[in-house]
């Protein structure tokens, strides 16, 4: 198994709204190895994307890392860096690719400068000309057709899968350790998406960094992911191999989720889908106990009184008071 | 068959802005002649990548936008295209949208109450006391409670905003609803329901869908009949589970490959450019050719017109079928 390269521990992050705190992740414990994919799902309100936000310190200015949380990057625990400790991170051995490639880049510059400006502002010793040559080289590996002439085009000049393509050249430039990738092809179209991510696991290949990859799509996280790890409201449900969690799903609201959506080649007349009853509690007003416990179909007393610790296996951990006995 | 809708040689262009004086002759090309029929209670899913045309084909028919040419026969209507207002109001009372974002759709400042009744108030003539009975009547129809109907659109979750949505669009009795984009905004445990929702409705009341999205998996699994649209125009269309199990366009080919978690290593998609041509100078030929695996020089010539292979399939394709040494 490969050294890890980014420990997450304990981690809560709270938003101050005018009369609340309210948590958006809660303890929050996760691995991620070098040269590793893995998968965080969950949907909206659960915590993927604030975990992203929490790791790189990008937060709002109401959102704080509780003082117990610890971030451990290499052995330096980022909470504790100083802005400008992180400041030489971010975007160098720690970049981001987000869902909207539009609203990513500035739309007044165009986008080989941007790439230029990320590589100079890492690397100052670096000249323009050459800055240039490394981003036509960048447009190349991402494949973008004609490198030379696009880097020179404004952002409005890309469609949302060539401008995707360049957001991840962005991110590339000054070869990441670990790439966060929060829903990078949510946006796109089927056959464009599948070009993005067969281009992520290339990269991955070739630089051996880590992708700490967001999706609330299970079924194309298990296409990709050697690891997955499912949140919900704040709290991390279930944690297995990518194989693991389609085959042997074991969290109720995992079993759900995969039941909910229609596979390939499922036709209406053939199976009826799963419904999830109720919704996604809203960060102010969640459920004491297991936090699924009113949408859980399996759900017993305990479930309702006691919140579940993590059972299982390092290998197959689950959140949920069925698997108590097996602990 | 006794079709409900039928729907021939639909055109839409728009113009292209030019200068203030200068009069503009370039044209997009929207939608090229789309021709289709669907039988009574029946759902036809309409699939395609961005800018093929699928949401102004919708939009053509509700005449929200107005049609360059084409014939729509709807229930005894000969051509809704051809009715002056006035009669168009009446059978538009018959005919509903459901939109993809249920926050924007849903007017802020009405009672839901009064939102879901706009449609009966509209025609006119119904008492307050008839209009409460029948709102909650709506609601309780579509899952929800009619002492919802004295709250505003922000107390409600995106799933029962669509809710709200689905129960506006069923209070004129509408025959025939146009689905588009429905659950694309929603979160994964929620879209289920309002899926459920959607044929359980149609089972009951013999309602006809056009259902538009861009989620393969969902389409097939919600339609009985399917066309696949390219460039404003229909390639390919048949029984949904035919399609399915026997694509005959390369189109369709490689958007059914994308359906499979492996499709990355698949060579017809990985070769896939994803080049679409321009639609303001539309070719002569067929718009599939700078990605068709199998194109040839006689697909140059004219764009080939959609032809019956078998039973309920037809296919716009000069070398249809499936390729050798594949499956």
């Amino acid at each position: 198994m490969n050294p890890s390269i980014l420990q997450i521990e304990n981690l809560t992050t709270e938003f101050q709204t005018v009369t609340h705190r309210t948590p958006a992740v809660e303890r929050l414990s996760l691995t991620l190895r070098e040269n590793e994919i893995l998968g965080v799902a969950g949907e909206s309100g659960c915590g993927k994307s604030v975990t992203i936000l929490s790791v790189l310190r990008l937060l709002p200015p109401n959102g704080t890392i509780r003082r117990e949380s610890k971030i451990l990057y290499q052995g330096i625990d980022l909470t504790q860096l100083p802005e400008k400790g992180m400041n030489s991170l971010r975007g160098k051995d720690l970049s981001i690719v987000f869902q909207e490639p539009m609203g990513s880049f500035n739309p007044l510059f165009p986008v080989g400068k941007q790439i230029v400006e990320v590589i100079r502002t890492h690397e100052p010793a670096v000249p323009v000309k050459q800055a240039l040559e490394r981003a036509t080289e960048l447009f190349r590996q991402v494949r973008i057709p004609h490198p030379e002439l696009r880097i020179q085009d404004y952002p409005f000049q890309f469609s949302g899968g060539m401008l995707q393509r360049a957001l991840i050249a962005l991110a590339l430039s000054c070869s990441p350790r670990i790439l966060f990738a929060d829903e990078p092809t949510t946006a796109l179209d089927a056959s464009t998406q599948i070009g993005i991510l067969d281009l992520l696991l290339e990269r991955k290949e070739a630089t051996r960094m880590s992708i700490f990859f967001v999706s609330h799509d299970l079924s194309l996280l298990g296409a990709i992911s050697d690891r997955i790890c499912v949140l919900y409201a704040g709290r991390m449900v279930e944690a297995c191999s990518a194989k693991e969690l389609h085959t042997h799903p074991l969290h109720p609201y995992t079993q759900d989720l995969l039941a909910a959506v229609p596979r390939k080649g499922t036709f209406k007349k053939e199976k009826r889908l799963y419904s999830i009853q109720g919704k996604v509690p809203d960060p102010q007003h969640r459920p004491p106990g297991c936090t699924y416990h009113p949408r859980c179909s399996k759900a017993f007393d305990r479930c309702r009184n006691e919140e579940p610790g993590l059972f299982g296996e390092e290998s197959h951990l689950v959140r949920c008071w069925l698997y108590a006995d097996a602990h | 068959m006794q079709m409900h809708i039928e729907v021939s040689g639909l055109v839409k262009q728009y113009p292209l802005k030019a200068g203030l004086f200068a009069r503009s002759r370039e044209r997009v090309h929207a939608v090229n002649g789309v021709s289709f029929s669907i039988p009574k209670g029946q759902t036809l899913g309409i699939v395609g990548e961005s800018g093929c045309g699928k949401t102004t084909t919708a939009r053509l028919l509700l005449r929200v936008v107005e049609p360059d040419s084409g014939v729509f026969r709807f229930e005894q209507v000969e051509n809704v295209f051809a009715l002056p207002e006035e009669e168009l109001k009446k059978v538009r009372s018959r005919m509903q949208y459901i939109f993809q974002d249920p926050y924007n759709s849903l007017n802020p400042k009405m009672l839901v109450r009064d939102i879901v009744t706009e449609p009966i108030r509209y025609r006119g003539n119904v008492t307050r006391r008839e209009l409460e009975r029948k709102a909650a009547e709506l609601l309780e129809h579509v899952g929800l409670s009619p002492a919802d109907s004295k709250k505003y659109p922000h107390e409600f979750s995106g799933g029962q905003r669509q809710r709200i949505s689905i129960a506006r669009a069923l209070s004129s009795r509408p025959s025939f609803i146009i689905c588009d984009e429905p659950v694309s905004s929603l979160d994964v445990s929620i879209q289920s329901q309002i899926l459920n929702l959607l044929i359980d409705l149609q089972q009951e009341l013999g309602i006809t869908y056009l259902f538009i999205a861009h989620n393969l998996a969902v389409v097939f699994y919600m339609s009985d009949t399917l066309a696949v649209m390219y460039t404003g125009k229909i390639v390919e269309m048949g029984l949904a589970e035919e399609l399915y199990r026997n694509p005959l366009h390369p189109y369709t080919r490689l958007l059914i490959k994308t359906l499979d978690p492996e499709a990355r290593k698949d060579p017809l998609v990985k070769n896939d450019s994803g080049e679409v041509p321009s639609l303001i100078h539309y070719p002569a030929g067929c718009t599939f050719f700078p990605r068709c695996p199998r194109r040839q020089p006689k697909c140059l010539e004219a764009f080939p017109a959609l032809e019956t292979k078998g039973l309920n399939h037809q296919v716009a394709c000069y070398f249809p079928g499936q390729e050798k040494g594949n499956e």
